[in-house]
């Protein structure tokens, strides 16, 4: 499904040019849930934004589904971000403005989905995540967890391929943070849905099936930690 | 989608209720200033467009050689239309009528109401233009001499219960004389030239008799009607040849005549403007102003929207992380934009009805914001609003709709500061705009008060003047007017400083035949001199009793002295004009007429000479004790009605008089005052925004600041400096502009002040004062909170 090689990505300051990711090769097939780890600035996010399509690379090539993402229109990125790939932040970044219902509803109206069938979509999605009764609520009126859940089927009602999650339990406490790996496991197995994760707590890695460790914007085969 | 993006917007402006109520509160005053504005220009501009086939309909404007330039003049000659018709092929139909004035209407020829629009009209005048009859055949009704069209407001006047046709009216205007009504026309439009409650028959008036054929004498207004794809410059240059051949001495190069569309006619200078209306320059200050003020009020929602960039940001990006494209992006804060505008129009709208009344009565206009009245201008206004939502949306929709994804999800703020220089260009801007109207207003306050206190050459004060035109028993009045206590002297003349009606063109120098030049010419008795203060050079006044006044004998001003090459006052003494008059004293130049022009040559004669053959403008003027006013009043009333009697007695006081020539330049002070404070307070609404946006971005720095042992003051000038930095360079380049505008404006006056330092000095400090009260109101309250807190928040 995601083909990288070669993927460089750096900075130029005058006569010293700064590495984030250095040379990434990396293969990852449908149905895997991989965990991205490696302590700060290691470069974990930045390949994440590479992998969703938000950062370009200096250099490499990139394949999504065998197709050249580095030859991708802005156009067709987007297109790809509403038909393929669901992002879950560790800040949520719910809009503030929107309820619970109408952020969940958002992904399908740049869709275009039909009313009826946006309300059903939506319907099914606050059934599966219980969150019915909170539908009707602004984002500050949830706890950080409830705005994580959220924040997941906000990703999910797209029916994506594609899942990355940058660090999505790193605001919540223990217990909201199991309940969301649960969930992502469940959509694994069941579903089928491809998972990438950045995350630094090995607890979180563990549910997931691959971890990757980043140090120094390579990949390195020992953890770090 | 737009559901979700009207959603979007409703919650955003609910949720930043300051930034919203300062955009909302100077869109809506900025949109409240151009309908208005709008409103005026557009009925300026509909004067006679109504008459059907109107771009067919012209008036016959002429200009002729006066004093060695050429004036520009409506008055023709009678026999001109008639001419045009039989003699220029393409011309297919005229109208004779006299200019529009009022007459005094009775129906018993006893009890005269006066300031009743009449004009006098040849028959044609129903069918050329546009005033649909009520009752009556318009091709017939004015066919006969002695007949009448009235307006169903005067019908109603005088007939209430009856049919007004075949019923008579006794009209004076040209000496009383009994019409015959043949017709009832609908009330008179008021954006015409034509305005008139009454037509009558042109054809039995006796000065019509003794004109039928004359080329010597103007005074009618000539309209013509071309025939269908006939131009204009085709016909001119005919015209004036065939007029040529009965004009004789006074024809071409002497006499040209041009054709004016009647709907140009109204802001042509043919017609002299009535304070604001019927002036292009106006038209033009007035326009840019509004428009001015629009861009102000717009520029505040680019500068704010651009400036809170970083809050939206992260909404930006998830909604492209969701799928948005770019151009889904900018539709949606354009339409915010939109939304915004529209509902300050609506507030424009409200305000505009709410104040209306008031704009009228200060523009003397009758505007209506009716919708069915103004259906087209409504809508413009719409789609106006519209597109100036759109166009001030749309920097903003690009800017943010820029940004790039992964960076401001990091909640990283770098950059959505950008658009930081362009946002000072614009604050910069705003202020140059605002620097403008300031000195503008203080330019035109500071020459008001110098013409209002111009030592005007006579004494203005305490004086009043009776119109004295057309009645008996004048001495009689006189003697007993001047036996009252409070009167100090009084003055038989035609003519007082503002209504100086008689003025000729001739070569008054027999040494120079061929200089010619205009003069005013009044007459006035020995006491005139005296009754005004009117300072002597040389020679003397006339004097009571003395017969050799009463023939040649003639007083001038200083400027016909020097028109004339006399070296002095005392020189001029015993010299003769080309007339035969001979020139016993010289007073003093002194403001006849407005301060806009020089003085210009005045030639005063004894009112005594038999061979004065002045008519109209006679009135006496009377100098009083100020304190005694209150019964002096009562008591020439009382004596008019005693001696005089039949028409009633119209006075007035010579320093309104005078004030009257300043009225619409007070009126002109009074709305750069309005324009330039609601300039300056959006300016200043802009300010306040941006700094306290500045002061909420800085929040963390404030407090480190603080707690490494800042002070108030520190704080206060470190966020205030770059805004105030931002208004002195936009005072700067103001100064040229408004120096540039304003002396323009001045140019005007012939008696004006000079646009010194002082002036901009006081425009740029009002400009700083008033914007350093607003930045600092907002750092102050950023300077004084808890560092704690601020510290805690981050």
């Amino acid at each position: 499904m995601i083909k990288l090689s070669g993927i460089s990505k750096y900075l130029d300051k005058k006569f010293q040019r700064t590495f984030i990711l250095r040379s990434i090769d990396l293969e990852i097939e449908q149905g895997e849930f991989v965990s991205i780890m490696g302590p700060s600035g290691a470069g974990k996010s930045t390949l994440l934004n590479i992998l969703g399509f938000l950062d370009e690379p200096n250099d490499g090539e990139y394949y999504f589904l065998d197709e050249p993402v580095h030859n991708l229109s802005e156009r067709q990125k987007s297109e790809y971000h509403k038909s393929h790939i669901g992002f879950v932040f560790q800040a949520y970044h719910l809009i503030d403005e929107l309820t619970v219902y109408e952020n969940i509803e958002m992904p399908l109206l740049y869709r275009k989905v039909k009313g009826k069938e946006r309300k059903s979509l939506v319907a099914d999605m606050l059934d599966k995540f219980n969150i019915v009764a909170k539908k009707d609520l602004f984002p500050n009126q949830l706890s950080g967890g409830q705005q994580q859940v959220v924040g997941v089927a906000r990703a999910l009602i797209g029916n994506p391929k594609l899942i990355l999650a940058d660090e999505p339990t790193g605001n919540l406490h223990s217990e909201q943070s199991e309940y969301i790996m649960q969930l992502f496991k469940q959509l694994n197995q069941e579903e089928g849905v491809t998972i990438i994760q950045v995350t630094h707590s090995d607890a979180m890695a563990a549910y997931g099936n691959r971890v990757i460790n980043l140090q120094d914007g390579a990949i390195v085969t020992k953890n770090p930690y | 989608m737009i559901k979700n993006y009207l959603k979007i917007a409703l919650r955003n402006f609910k949720a930043n209720k300051f930034y919203t109520v300062i955009n909302i509160f100077g869109l809506s005053i900025g949109l409240t200033c151009f309908v208005l504005i709008v409103l005026f220009v557009s009925d300026e501009m509909s004067y006679d467009t109504f008459h059907e086939n109107h771009e067919q309909i012209y008036f016959i404007g002429v200009e002729r050689k006066f004093g060695g330039d050429f004036k520009k003049s409506r008055i023709t000659q009678y026999p001109l239309g008639r001419t045009a018709v039989d003699e220029v092929s393409g011309i297919e139909n005229y109208v004779t009528i006299t200019p529009p004035n009022p007459a005094r209407v009775s129906l018993d020829n006893k009890d005269f109401l006066s300031g009743v629009g009449s004009i006098a009209s040849s028959p044609g005048f129903f069918t050329l233009f546009g005033f649909p009859l009520k009752v009556g055949n318009p091709s017939v009704v004015l066919q006969d001499p002695g007949t009448v069209v009235i307006t169903e407001k005067i019908a109603e006047q005088y007939f209430p219960n009856e049919n007004p046709i075949g019923k008579t009216l006794f009209i004076d205007r040209y000496g009383i004389a009994e019409y015959t009504i043949t017709g009832i026309a609908e009330n008179g439009k008021k954006n015409s030239y034509l305005d008139f409650d009454l037509v009558f028959s042109i054809q039995g008036l006796s000065s019509t008799k003794s004109n039928l054929n004359s080329w010597g004498s103007s005074m009618y207004n000539t309209f013509a009607k071309l025939q269908n794809g006939v131009e204009r410059t085709q016909i001119e240059s005919v015209a004036n040849e065939a007029f040529d051949t009965h004009l004789g001495e006074a024809r071409a190069p002497n006499t040209n005549y041009f054709f004016v569309p009647i709907s140009e006619l109204y802001l042509s200078d043919l017609i002299t403007p009535t304070g604001f209306k019927g002036s292009y320059v106006y038209i033009y200050i007035f326009m840019s102003i509004a428009l001015f003020i629009l861009v102000l009020a717009n520029i505040n929602y680019m500068n704010l929207s651009t400036a809170r960039g970083m809050q939206r940001g992260r909404e930006v990006g998830v909604r492209k992380v969701l799928g948005a494209n770019k151009r889904q992006l900018i539709k949606q804060f354009l339409g915010e934009s939109v939304i915004l505008s529209l509902f300050s129009l609506i507030v424009a709208f409200t305000i505009a009805t709410l104040v209306l009344p008031g704009f009228n009565q200060f523009f003397d206009k009758s505007l209506s914001l009716n919708l069915d009245e103004n259906y087209w201008l409504i809508l413009a206004l719409i789609s106006i609003t519209i597109g100036l939502g759109a166009l001030s949306g749309l920097y903003p929709a690009v800017f943010l709709s820029g940004f790039k994804t992964s960076e401001v999800l990091k909640g990283r703020p770098s950059n959505t500061i950008g658009g930081v220089s362009l946002r000072k260009i614009l604050v910069v801007f705003q202020f140059s705009i605002s620097t403008v109207l300031i000195v503008g207003t203080i330019v035109v306050l500071t020459q008001l008060d110098y013409l209002l206190n111009k030592d005007l050459g006579f004494e203005k004060e305490h004086t009043l003047y009776i119109s004295f035109d057309s009645i008996s028993n004048k001495s009689a009045f006189i003697d007993k007017i001047e036996s009252h206590q409070a009167v100090i002297s009084t003055s038989h003349s035609n003519g007082i400083p503002g209504r100086f009606y008689f003025s000729t063109s001739q070569e008054f120098d027999s040494q120079r035949p061929d200089v010619q030049f205009a003069a005013h010419v009044i007459a006035t008795d020995e006491k005139f001199y005296e009754t005004l203060s009117l300072q002597l050079l040389a020679g003397r006044y006339f004097e009571e009793g003395r017969s050799d006044d009463q023939k040649d004998a003639i007083v001038i001003n200083e400027a016909m002295q020097k028109r004339m090459n006399w070296l002095s006052a005392d020189e001029a003494i015993g010299q003769k004009l080309s007339t035969g008059d001979e020139v016993i004293g010289v007073v003093k130049d002194f403001h006849f007429r407005t301060l806009r022009t020089e003085i210009t040559p005045v030639i005063i004669n004894s009112i005594h000479t038999p061979s004065s053959s002045f008519s109209g403008g006679e009135v006496l003027v009377v100098r009083f004790l100020p304190d005694q006013m209150q019964d002096l009043i009562p008591y020439i009333q009382s004596t008019w009605n005693e001696i005089v009697s039949g028409s009633p007695m119209e006075y007035g006081f010579l320093d309104e008089q005078m004030d009257k020539l300043f009225e619409t330049d007070k009126k002109l002070g009074t709305v750069f005052s309005f324009f330039a404070g609601i300039g300056i307070l959006i300016s200043c609404m802009g300010l306040l925004g941006l700094t306290a946006f500045s002061a909420e971005l800085r929040t963390k720095e404030i407090g480190i600041r603080k707690v490494l042992g800042a002070t108030v003051t520190n704080i206060v000038s470190l966020l205030s400096t770059d805004f105030l930095r931002l208004v002195a360079i936009g005072f700067t380049i103001a100064i040229p502009f408004s120096w540039y505008i304003m002396n323009k404006w001045l140019s005007d006056f012939a008696y004006r002040i000079d646009i010194g330092i002082g002036i901009f000095l006081l425009a740029g400090g009002a400009a700083l004062l008033v914007s350093g009260l607003t930045t600092s109101w907002q750092s102050i309250k950023a300077a004084t909170m808890n560092p704690v807190k601020s510290l805690k928040n981050e």
